[in-house]
């Protein structure tokens, strides 16, 4: 299998900190065939657990929760090939949790 | 440090909030009592019923397009299909109550494919007629949908996400309300409640391969067990044949075998031969999930298999896979695959048949504990039929919510232990602190590789034995396990306390799959490969106050004489 050492940047904060949200850098391997949603799985299960993404996924397109901003554009991290240099920030208007941990209102 | 906790009180706690925690609450709410449902996620928006595509066991006579099946044919059908394992009580229950089901639902929205106002429905290997019903492909999603609406409408329901119930509480051996983390805040919240419908849905994340999103850890069983309730039929684990097993991030995704076979797609080996007839001479790979699944399990065990733990299937020959399978074909394109003509897949964990035991009003044998679903156990026996697992929660959701609001009307809540609580709290919030050298999902990992290859398809007693031995030292290792990362949502410590969970279920499976020294269904050993009718009984596990396992069998309930069979 060939892999690729790839960097990825990623949007990270806590609004109850009071601090800006700032860019972190990961480098990761890559494979071709990753998905966005395995490359940030793959940054918290090896690089740092700290890093909060939403911790449900169904993998296949059904629930959505995978959705964030990428490189500008809303895609579903499932189904989206993880590139060099992406930039990867939580959906806009949405209230962030922390990270890439949102808050999901199912209106009730 | 007293962790601050806020205590909530109503009748009914439904903990889950999938196709029978909603189906639970909208009952109970209906008998008049004040709910809460709670769902460790956002609710219709995970969980495994929304990931169901197909087929609900539904239409049955005049409704549909056999107007000569009937709940008697089904009967014997979940029967037969069940190996005969499966508890008839429970079975009548499901084959009178089905088709109401599919009814309700319809008149919730749901809009069911008809012809002619005529319902159709699709006719699954151990059917006898067709009656799967269907939305479109997206029969789970559109449930959970009308579900929720429904839900929604019943203002005596106050629904909670992101909260993931750590512990059952209980008074003098009967439910009494719940402890449970708030996922986004790390703050504790506890239920004084007059019972507690369990609906947390199976456990297919215990193995590497699995077709279960994400949530499918488990946490109802381990909830349930150490609540004192028995766990029965744990080492029946349903696999699903041909599951991807390569890219890694389309894992578990599932190949529709069935569908593609008759159009020319193949199932071959790493040396490119069919191989399904050696296992399987007349069907081949038209074979049941069960016989499929040990099929390739068997072939990769002999060498012949891929680098990545599969063997392959071919579609190269089937036309308009992408158009027409949008959530596989379509996916698989979408992050690169370039061809389909050399797909690894491999058996992934598909349904947990095992569970907790109930009797037909969804009573555990803990007062005031229900459950429901697929945490749920009886009706299925050694292997689950398609189609019927999603009007299960139909059928028995109602049930669990209607009994669950009876016990809390007629029984006086009582209190539970607050030093029950500040211990469950101090457990949880243990692994928070200090540093580990494994992160927790490191050990999940590592737990899903030894119950895969261990204790999933293929089992014998040196296997089953020696993982055993290798969950004592992933439980001490689990037990140190720390999450850095504060409070607020962090994944490493849901996956800490998963851990644990998912431990003791591992635990509970090979001690059960020891026991049962035959093979049937989805349980396969290799040291006795034939069904033996003296294993025609349950094994249940309960925990005693040691913290030991008591093991017991249990009769298979019958209602009715076989007939030919
Ligand atoms: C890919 C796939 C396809 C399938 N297709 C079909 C089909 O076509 N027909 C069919 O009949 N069956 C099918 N099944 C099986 C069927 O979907 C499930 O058995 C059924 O939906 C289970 O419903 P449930 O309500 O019991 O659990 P779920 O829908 O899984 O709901 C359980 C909920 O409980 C929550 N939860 C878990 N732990 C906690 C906790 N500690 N605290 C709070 N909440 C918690 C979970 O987050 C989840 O939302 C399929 C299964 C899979 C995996
Ligand atoms: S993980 Fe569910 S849609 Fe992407």
């Amino acid at each position: 299998m060939k892999t690729k050492t790839i960097q990825i940047k990623v949007l990270r904060q806590d609004p109850s900190s009071g601090q800006e949200p700032a860019y972190q850098q990961y480098t990761i391997e890559s494979y071709p065939g990753m998905s966005v949603l395995e490359a940030l799985q793959t940054v918290y299960g090896k690089v740092d657990s700290t890093l909060a993404i939403q911790g449900y996924a169904c993998y296949r397109l059904v629930c959505s929760l995978c959705t964030y901003r990428v490189n500008g554009k809303l895609v579903l991290a499932c189904r989206t090939p993880v590139e060099d240099g992406m930039v990867i920030e939580p959906p806009p208007k949405r209230n962030v949790i922390r990270d890439l941990a949102t808050e999901i209102v199912t209106e009730r | 440090m007293k962790a601050p906790t806020e205590i909530l009180s109503c009748d009914v706690l439904v903990i889950g909030g999938g196709g029978a925690g909603c189906r639970a609450a909208i009952e109970a709410a209906r008998c008049g009592n004040s709910v809460i449902l709670v769902n460790k996620f956002p609710i219709g928006r995970s969980g495994t019923t929304i990931t169901a595509m197909i087929t609900y066991t539904g239409t049955m006579g005049q409704l549909g397009i056999c107007p000569d099946d009937g709940p008697d044919v089904l009967f014997w059908d979940v029967v037969r299909g069940g190996h005969r394992l499966g508890n008839q009580d429970l079975i009548e229950v499901f084959c009178r109550g089905a088709r109401d089901t599919v009814l309700e639902l319809d008149s919730w929205g749901m809009k069911w494919d008809r012809v002619d106002g005529k319902f159709t429905a699709t006719r699954l290997p151990g059917q006898t007629y067709p009656r799967g019903n269907h939305r479109d492909a997206i029969t789970g999603m559109m449930m959970q949908r009308v579900l929720c609406e429904q839900v929604r409408k019943h203002e005596n329901i106050r629904v909670i996400d992101n909260l993931m119930v750590t512990k059952i509480l209980e008074d003098a051996g009967r439910a009494a309300g719940a402890v449970a983390l708030d996922i986004a805040s790390g703050r504790f919240l506890t239920f004084h409640a007059g019972s507690v419908v369990l609906a947390t849905g199976g456990a297919g994340r215990l193995y590497k391969v699995t077709s279960m999103p994400e949530d499918a850890r488990g946490d109802g069983f381990a909830l349930a067990y150490r609540a004192g309730a028995t766990m029965m039929d744990m080492e029946f684990q349903q696999f699903y044949p041909t599951c991807v097993v390569f890219p890694t991030s389309v894992r578990g995704v599932m190949v529709p075998g069935a569908i593609v076979y008759p159009q020319g797609a193949r199932l071959i080996n790493s040396l490119g031969e069919p191989f399904m007839h050696k296992y399987d001479p007349i069907r081949k790979e038209m074979a049941t999930r069960d016989m499929m699944s040990r099929g390739m399990a068997l072939e990769i065990a002999a060498g012949r298999g891929g680098t990545h733990g599969g063997v392959f299937i071919d579609c190269s020959k089937v036309p308009d896979l992408v158009a027409k399978h949008p959530k596989s074909f379509g996916l698989f394109k979408s992050i690169g695959m370039e061809s389909f003509d050399r797909i690894e897949v491999a058996p992934g964990a598909h349904f947990s048949i095992g569970g907790i035991q109930i009797n037909p009003f969804c009573e555990s044998n803990v007062p005031g504990l229900y459950a429901c679903g697929e945490v749920a156990t009886g009706m299925h026996g050694a292997n689950r039929c398609g189609g019927n697992a999603l009007a299960e929660t139909q059928v028995f959701g109602r049930i669990a919510g209607e009994q669950a609001a009876a016990f809390a009307r007629y029984n006086a809540k009582t209190d539970f232990c607050e030093e029950d609580v500040d211990k469950e709290i101090a457990r949880v919030r243990s692994f928070l602190t200090g540093e580990s050298k494994e992160t927790p999902k490191e050990l999940i990992c590592e737990l899903q590789e030894l119950m895969y290859k261990n204790a999933g398809l293929i089992r014998s007693e040196e296997s089953l034995l020696n993982t055993l031995n290798q969950l004592v030292d992933l439980k001490a290792r689990a037990s140190d396990v720390k999450a850095g990362g504060g409070e607020k949502y962090n994944l490493a410590w849901i996956d800490a306390i998963d851990l644990q969970n998912m431990i003791q279920i591992a635990e509970l499976i090979c001690v059960s799959a020891l026991q049962r020294k035959e093979s049937r269904g989805a349980h396969f050993r290799l040291d006795y490969s034939e069904p033996d009718d003296t294993f025609l009984k349950h094994f249940c596990i309960t925990l005693d106050k040691q913290d030991g396992r008591t093991i017991t069998s249990t009769p298979v309930i019958r209602t009715r004489e076989e007939v030919e069979s």
